[in-house]
């Protein structure tokens, strides 16, 4: 699935999907719950997703995709580790920024408390979760000799991840654009100070950007 | 609410926090809006009897759960903050403590679809302000304490993103810990994040 090259119909059942199983409950709603409430009929919901498994599992892929594949772009896009990190965090406040000023909820973590009562969603989940942390320390190795230690990668890749995490709530939680982006240049000081290379001022100021 | 809220300070012996998690698992597999008083009783062991002399309405029971959880960690977490009153020890503290709740929980397999429990919150208007309270009240409390400590810093203006930073690890801990994290990577997570706080002390200090 291409998450870039979704219609905003489809985005739309994604989001709305995740609202039905929690008034209605993922095991009692039905499709025709989830198409009355994206305002189309059963036959065109059916028409994207044949079961309601079939569209728990896309909208898990592409809560993840969606992020992953910023991520990813963003990372592509920068060859020194702390440029590229510092691209990540950016793209991942403005992402979750954009979701909540468009009325879209940040339900992620709905679907991994799925997946712990239905265990293919729960392999899903795990596959996702393995290819998002991978692309991370994929970047970490590929740049591992601009670190004082390149022991370190595994270990600073989890810690951005865990900011990132903590990110997703902070935004979640209405915390403003500016504040997630001080957040970002203070949480960048752990891999700033384990670099060989100090960033240059001009790359630091990129911080004060909202 | 909180005149009815027979939870009080978190203070709930282990079985009745397992009743709790199974009743928001009822939540989530039956939904908000279909789960009734009754389903509640049959999952969480008691009598419908029971339930409703605790809570009138479901929504009720919805903020008890997230003051239950709330109210426990941030009354461990308010008391270990207090011990300490210099700010790196009193943040040291409270991650640490902070690690070993959330793993205690994890382990036990309770709270695990807390989340979910939080996102229904975020669909009821009521909820999600009571919800939007109790976190803003737990980081009130954090930026206050680094705020009594702001002359322990190079620039005391930096304590509020500071406390937000801290917001912000825990935050991300919390989510380590639900995806496995080994307890030993969770403390060099905290430990990671402690070099910043170190980073904007005033020279001579001793961390």
């Amino acid at each position: 699935m291409d998450a870039e090259k979704l219609s905003p119909e489809v985005e739309n059942i994604f989001d709305t999907c995740v609202r039905v199983f929690l008034l209605k409950g993922y095991e009692t709603s039905t499709m025709e719950d989830i198409a009355e409430a994206c305002s189309i009929s059963p036959e065109a919901l059916k028409g994207y997703y044949a079961t309601k498994h079939d569209l728990t599992f896309a909208a898990l892929r592409w809560y993840y995709l969606k992020f992953s594949r910023h991520v990813r772009d963003e990372m592509a896009m920068h060859s020194d580790l702390y440029a590229a990190m510092e691209a990540v965090l950016f793209a991942f406040i403005e992402i979750c920024s954009d979701q909540i000023h468009a009325n879209k909820g940040l339900f992620l973590r709905t679907f991994v408390d799925i997946s712990y009562v239905d265990d293919e969603v729960k392999k899903e989940f795990e596959a996702l979760e393995a290819d998002w942390q991978g692309q991370m320390l994929n970047k970490f190795r590929q740049c591992q000799s601009e670190l004082k230690n390149p022991e370190d990668v595994e270990i600073l890749a989890y810690y951005v991840r865990t900011v990132i995490e903590g990110f997703y709530e902070m935004v979640k939680f209405n915390t403003p654009d500016e504040v997630m982006y001080k957040l970002a240049r203070v949480s960048l000081e752990v891999l700033e100070s384990r670099m060989k290379t100090a960033p240059p001022p001009e790359q630091k100021r990129f911080f004060d950007r909202p | 609410m909180s005149s009815l809220d027979p939870i009080h300070d978190g203070e709930l012996s282990p079985e009745l926090e397992t009743a709790l998690d199974s009743c928001v698992k009822v939540f989530m597999l039956q939904g908000f809006q279909h789960a009734t008083l009754e389903d509640l009783a049959i999952a969480s062991g008691t009598s419908r009897d029971f339930i409703e002399g605790h809570f009138a309405t479901k929504e009720q029971f919805c903020a008890a759960a997230l003051r239950w959880y709330f109210a426990k960690f941030y009354r461990q977490l308010r008391s270990v903050l207090a011990l300490h009153s210099e700010i790196y020890p009193a943040v040291e503290a409270v991650l640490y403590e902070f690690i070993e709740l959330s793993r205690e929980q994890y382990v036990a397999g309770t709270a695990m679809r807390f989340h979910t429990l939080m996102d229904i919150a975020g669909l009821d208007p009521d909820l999600s302000e009571e919800l939007r309270k109790m976190k803003l009240e737990g980081l009130e409390h954090f930026i206050y304490k680094f705020s009594e400590c702001e002359k322990e810093l190079i620039n005391p203006g930096e304590a509020k993103a500071l406390a937000q930073y801290f917001a912000t690890i825990f935050e991300g801990i919390s989510i380590m810990v639900q995806h496995g994290m080994s307890h030993d990577d969770l403390y060099k997570m905290a430990n990671f994040s402690m070099e910043v706080l170190a980073n904007h002390l005033k020279k001579g200090s001793n961390y």
